[in-house]
């Protein structure tokens, strides 16, 4: 009897609890959405390899063979380009037949080239001892396992790759992980031969960034791998400076799906307005990044060294800091110059051009840094030219362009008439990485309005779109 | 020494000058003339009614304007071109004599033209300070009217990265005005009346109109623009019924306050309380006192701590001829007359009667210096004695000024600029709805009062200012408030006081609660020589059905709840029990159960004849209710037993009596009450038609006071049973004890 009594009595509250509850519901205000779960759980190993790793190592090969002991199918890791430094097939815009492009074969206008200066390109390689044509790149021991996955910060690679005399090979072993932030920064924060010098938006202050500097990797605890997942070692992400379309690219939307702005104003701007153009407001907030790099003023002994403004080796820079970025339209997708092709020295060669266009509906208006420079080029052929920097006779060495164009020459198959110059080129880099709060996110008057930041009319519009419409 | 200079270097360095204008490529090429009508050459030289009348129709204009003399004479350059400047020069103009087609930089006035007299207004890329000039001497016409007196600063930018020193700065993400923001600039909502362009805003014109051939086409509006400019407020554009989802009684809201209310409540700007310009700062400029500036001695503005501004809630007529609460800043300002023609002393010819050199007269000095530190402190720079006046006076007699006398105006400006985004807006209910809220707030009018006059309230303002205005402790004049009520004479829930019915209702509430705490208490203290094993047998009868206990419990919760959020409402933000919108929800919710409950018990009651429990048997109604009180006074004490009632009732007289009252009077009365309290919201003329709040409210409150009351006397009396808790138990499980003397038991109170 009590039972069916305290049966009826709880279903009774329990109506009682459904009429509140739908009652504060109506009126109540919505919660705010969960905070985006903490990623530093991953910041231990899930499994400590102290105890399987071996007391000794012979070389850093027999590193990599332990590895692979356990874990055969990271030799995966050679498919992708973070081991060949090339790419899939693909068809480059203005070329015949299809192609693979990387960095091993690709000009930029920092260092140049990677053929002919392996000795520190390679530094970077996810392997060991590439010096020249003759690396093999199907042997699995010389992939290098540590530098992303190794968690004790004494690892450092040296020439070719190799690992310095110094490294504690079973320290760096016992450590492995995840990849931290420092693993991806220790080359991608350094590339072009110093802290900020390629990326605008990717310096080692991402390590441990404010929120208004990054905010995935700073409220949110991103790491890098958090985006760039690297499912069967195949690391999702795009870099458009050796690419030329945007597969395996990740974009703002693979998480903020069907997210709405707060004013609808700001919705109808999405279908012409990357993310980043508003929530990366400006790049390298805390740490200078490479502009201006120019190659024909090396060499004078006489000037100032100073690795922001000279250096003999390598010539004029110009750096830029909390700088605003330039605005193009870009579809995802980017010409690219490719080593051979011709040149008009007087003009400005675009080396990875973006492409799209006001009348392209896949193109957004992104965010760029543009590094500008002057670089080698064949005078008598009219194509930008690989010279050989490093090594023994390298430029850097005899600080005679000649015989580094003859060095070039020969390390990349490509004649030389004899005559050099310097041509003026530029290069595209998108912004996507420090990605603010929305409170540094632009606002109507830094693109609208006599302050502009777009020049509108190079953009393709008749004027400012707020007064003349934005594109049907 | 080096922070004020450092911070002049600053000040130079971080205000660029505004965006020039663009060069308008259809404004025909013209030759600036003199008044003569001869072509000039320099800008000294030229008149602009001459030269802009050559096609414009200066006359019309001249007479259909907001901008003449005494207020404002403000020219066509100072409005219509970049930088409030032709540049004439011998190299801008052709071999005709006219400017050349760079030189015409003359549209639509910008936000730069209008700041220029009326306040602080800025371009993107400056980071928002305050220009030396805010504090100096006042150039010709400058009033800064929005900034000292609204605090408002338009300017699109972040408050947080403005350089002035805010408080809780860090986390004013907001820009300062969120209409320069998304590039709505002045003209856009103070626009030529006339404008072809224009109708009367989005809302409430008529659409058809805009294409109305009878319109003046664009080429007779630019000959004859209106200059009485439209005041557009927020609902030309803004529909507010298609936000504000969360609000409860929208439509009242709307009604009866002013958008600015919530939307101005806390403006960041620095405003004035005081404009005193009988007197003369060090600087040159006249001493201004802010209602939110903590500033230190020395301090510049800029490096002063500026908090919200709390604006006074006043009743005033807004641009759409409606009667709302709207927030306004009051500033007094003072300055010096010439009784002889009545017009106003130069500021100049002030500063020349206070200064000498560089710094105050050294009789000046000597008559205000009153701690004998040798200067003019900012507490002492104030004509506060007939000495004082008499010594300044003299010294502007001295310059030629026929007898001088201060006159001092008392201006209310309505908060209608700088307005930041939803964020900043004010949500709190408690702000409005609560005993202590800032309806009722006093207001500083003056800190003291130069040359011993009140300043003189405006006349024919659209705002009035309910209140007395009293001396303040410090010499000054304070706007004293009823604490209980509201400007407009609203009825504002929470805040307004029902001081009769709601004394009645507490006292009766409390007289009850004492009542049954003696009752009670002599009873446990009696209970030793009370024997109530002999009528509290074993034996138990069925009294109360299933439905009865249903529906008792069901009124039992809902009236719970019912007072539960009533008392919240009541009492907004003493009891932080639920946020004031969610109290309201669930009291109209609950209401609705209640009614719902009722009605239904009504048929049950009605249905079955039960209905008879509730009506007194006539005969020996009087000696039986009698009986009863008798018992209650003192057979309960002795444990007798309880009296009997009439044959077939469960209810004895006396709460046959008091639900008669409950459900016949009090019933009713609630629940039409608080339906029309809750129509008040949707369809004001119903509630108004029975005196609207005013009357509606109080008798909501005392019923509630009254339910209160029946539920502590109900609740002691559930435990007069045969045991203490028999009457409960009953009403649970639906049987009860038989009295021991064979009598009908008696009903719980229920």
């Amino acid at each position: 009897m009590t039972k069916k009594y305290l049966l009826i009595g709880t279903l009774f509250l329990a109506v009682f609890a459904v009429v509140v509850g739908v009652a504060v519901a109506l009126q109540g205000e919505k919660a705010p959405p969960a905070p985006a779960p903490a990623f530093s759980r991953r910041l231990r190993p899930h499994f400590d390899h102290a105890p399987v790793t071996p007391a000794k190592f012979e070389s850093p090969q027999a590193v990599t063979r332990s590895c692979l002991g356990c874990h055969p199918d990271a030799a995966h890791i050679m498919r992708s380009s973070h081991w060949q430094w090339l790419g899939d097939e693909v068809v480059v815009p203005g070329h015949d037949g299809k192609t693979r492009i990387g960095k091993k074969n690709l000009l930029n206008n920092f260092c140049l080239v990677n053929r002919g200066n392996e000795k520190t390109c390679t530094k970077c390689h996810a392997g060991y001892g590439w010096a020249d044509d003759t690396f093999d790149f199907t042997k699995a021991e010389n992939v290098d396992c540590l530098v992303c996955h190794e968690r004790s910060g004494t690892y450092v690679k040296g020439m070719y790759g190799i690992p310095t005399k110094e490294t504690d090979l079973v320290a760096a072993a016992r450590s492995v992980g995840t990849p931290q932030r420092e693993n991806c920064l220790g080359c991608h924060a350094y590339g072009g031969g110093g802290q900020g010098v390629k990326h605008g938006d990717i310096d080692s202050s991402l390590a441990h960034p404010f929120d208004e500097e990054d905010v995935h990797m700073g409220r949110h605890g991103f790491l890098c791998v958090d985006c760039h997942k690297a499912p069967d070692h195949q690391i999702q992400g795009r870099a458009f400076s050796v690419g030329v379309e945007d597969s395996h690219g990740i974009a703002c939307t693979d998480c903020h799906q069907g997210h709405k702005h707060a004013d609808a104003r700001v919705d109808t701007h999405v279908k012409s307005v990357a993310c980043q153009t508003c929530h990366i407001p400006e790049f390298a907030g805390k740490l200078p990044t490479k502009a201006w790099w120019d190659w024909s003023k090396a060499g004078d002994a006489s000037r100032k060294e100073d690795p922001h403004g000279y250096l003999k080796i390598k010539g004029e820079f110009a750096y830029e800091q909390a700088a605003v970025p330039e605005y193009r339209w870009f579809n995802g997708t980017g010409g690219r110059y490719l080593l051979g092709d011709r040149i008009d020295p007087t003009k400005v060669t675009a080396l990875n051009p973006p492409l799209g266009g006001i009348d392209d509906p896949k193109a957004k208006i992104w965010p760029f840094k543009i590094h500008r420079g002057k670089q080698p080029y064949d005078a008598g052929f009219n194509y930008l030219f690989p010279p050989v920097t490093g090594g023994k006779d390298g430029y850097w060495t005899t600080f005679d362009w000649d015989s580094a164009f003859r060095l070039g020459s020969e390390a990349s198959k490509i004649p030389y008439s004899g005559k050099y110059g310097f041509a003026p080129t530029e290069m595209y880099w998108p912004l996507s990485h420090m990605v603010s709060t929305k409170e540094k996110a632009l606002a109507c008057t830094d693109c609208h309005g006599e302050r502009s930041r777009m020049d509108w009319k190079a953009l393709g519009y008749a004027a400012d779109p707020i007064k003349t419409g934005g594109r049907p | 020494m080096s922070r004020p200079l450092a911070i002049a270097v600053f000040l130079v360095l971080a205000v660029p000058a505004a965006a020039q204008q663009g060069v308008n490529p259809i404004h025909p090429v013209f030759a600036p003339l003199d008044a003569a009508g001869k072509k000039v050459r320099t800008v000294e030289e030229m008149s602009a009614e001459k030269t802009c009348g050559a096609c414009h129709d200066a006359a019309y204009i001249a007479a259909h304007t907001d901008h003449k003399a005494p207020r404002a004479a403000a020219t066509c350059i100072q409005c219509h071109v970049s930088g409030a400047r032709l540049d004439i020069r011998p190299e801008r103009l052709d071999a005709e004599g006219k400017l050349t087609r760079e030189s015409i930089r003359i549209g639509t006035p910008r936000a730069a033209n209008c700041a220029a007299c009326h306040g602080l207004v800025l371009d993107v890329g400056a980071p928002v300070l305050l220009p030396a000039s805010f504090e100096g001497a006042p150039a010709s016409g400058r009033t800064w009217s929005l900034t000292r007196g609204e605090g408002a600063i338009v300017a699109p930018q972040r408050m947080a990265d403005s350089f002035l020193d805010l408080e809780g700065k860090e986390s004013l993400s907001a820009p300062w005005d969120v209409h320069a923001a998304k590039l709505v600039d002045c003209v856009a909502c103070h626009y030529a009346r006339n404008s072809p362009a224009r109708t009367d805003g989005k809302q409430g014109s008529l659409r058809y109109l805009t294409a109305d051939p009878r319109r003046q086409t664009q080429a007779e509006f630019l000959v004859r623009p209106d200059h009485r400019f439209a005041e557009q407020d927020c609902r030309a554009c803004h529909d507010p019924m298609k936000a504000h989802a969360f609000l409860p009684y929208r439509e009242r809201h709307m009604e009866v306050l002013s958008c600015t209310v919530c939307h101005a409540s806390a403006p960041m700007g620095p405003a004035a309380e005081m404009v005193d310009a009988t007197v003369v700062t060090a600087v040159g400029g006249p001493s201004v006192r802010y209602r939110n500036v903590e500033r230190r001695a020395g301090d510049t503005i800029n490096t002063a701590t500026i908090r919200p501004l709390r604006p006074l809630l006043v009743e005033r007529v807004e641009s759409d001829g409606v009667r709302r609460v709207a927030p306004v800043n009051l500033v007094s300002r003072y300055r010096w007359v010439s009784r002889a023609d009545g017009a106003d002393v130069p500021f100049e010819t002030v500063a020349r009667a206070w200064l000498t050199g560089g710094g105050h007269a050294p009789e000046v000095v000597s008559a205000l210096d009153a701690d004998r530190d040798g200067r003019i402190d900012e507490a002492e720079l104030r004509l506060d004695t007939a000495h004082k006046t008499d010594l300044i006076a003299a010294r502007l007699r001295a310059l030629g000024i026929e007898d001088p006398v201060v006159v001092g105006n008392l201006d209310a400006h309505p908060l209608a600029h700088g307005i930041s985004t939803r964020d900043r807006a004010l949500k709190n209910c408690s702000a409005c709805h609560a005993e202590d809220s800032r309806l009722s707030d006093d207001y500083l009018v003056a800190s003291y009062l130069p040359g011993g006059r009140p300043p003189r309230p405006p006349e024919g303002a659209r705002v009035v200012l309910a209140g007395t205005i009293a001396p303040s402790p410090t010499g000054g004049l304070v706007l004293q408030r009823d604490r209980e009520a509201a400007p407009g004479s609203l009825h504002v829930l929470g805040h307004s006081r029902q001081a009769w019915t709601n004394r009645i209702g507490f006292l009766a509430f409390l007289s009850v609660l004492l009542g049954v705490t003696v009752h009670g208490g002599l009873r446990y203290a009696l209970r030793r020589k009370r024997g109530h094993v002999e009528h509290a047998t074993g034996e138990k009868e069925y009294v109360f059905g299933r439905y009865e206990r249903l529906w008792h419990w069901t009124m039992a919760v809902t009236g719970i709840v019912l007072i539960v959020t009533g008392l919240e409402v009541h009492g907004t933000g003493k009891w932080a029990l639920m946020s004031l919108p969610t109290a309201v929800a669930i009291h109209n919710a609950f209401a609705v159960i209640l009614v719902v409950n009722g009605f239904l018990a009504l048929f049950y009651h009605l249905t079955t004849a039960a209905i008879r429990n509730f009506i007194p048997h006539p005969r020996g109604f009087v000696a039986r209710a009698l009986e009863h009180m008798t018992y209650q006074a003192r057979g309960i004490f002795y444990g007798e037993s309880h009296p009997r009632n009439a044959a077939g009732q469960k209810l004895n007289p006396l709460q046959q009596v008091t639900y008669l009252a409950l459900l016949n009077v009090l019933f009713p009365l609630q629940i039409v009450t608080g339906a029309l309290i809750w129509a008040v919201g949707k369809w004001p003329a119903v509630a108004s038609a029975v005196g609207g709040l005013h009357h509606v409210a109080p008798v909501h409150n005392l019923g509630a006071w009254l339910f209160l009351t029946f539920f502590v006397l109900h609740v002691y009396l559930v435990s007069t049973g045969r045991t203490p808790t028999d009457h409960l138990k009953s009403m649970i499980t639906g049987y009860q004890h038989v009295e021991a003397d064979g009598t009908e038991p008696e009903g719980a109170e229920s």
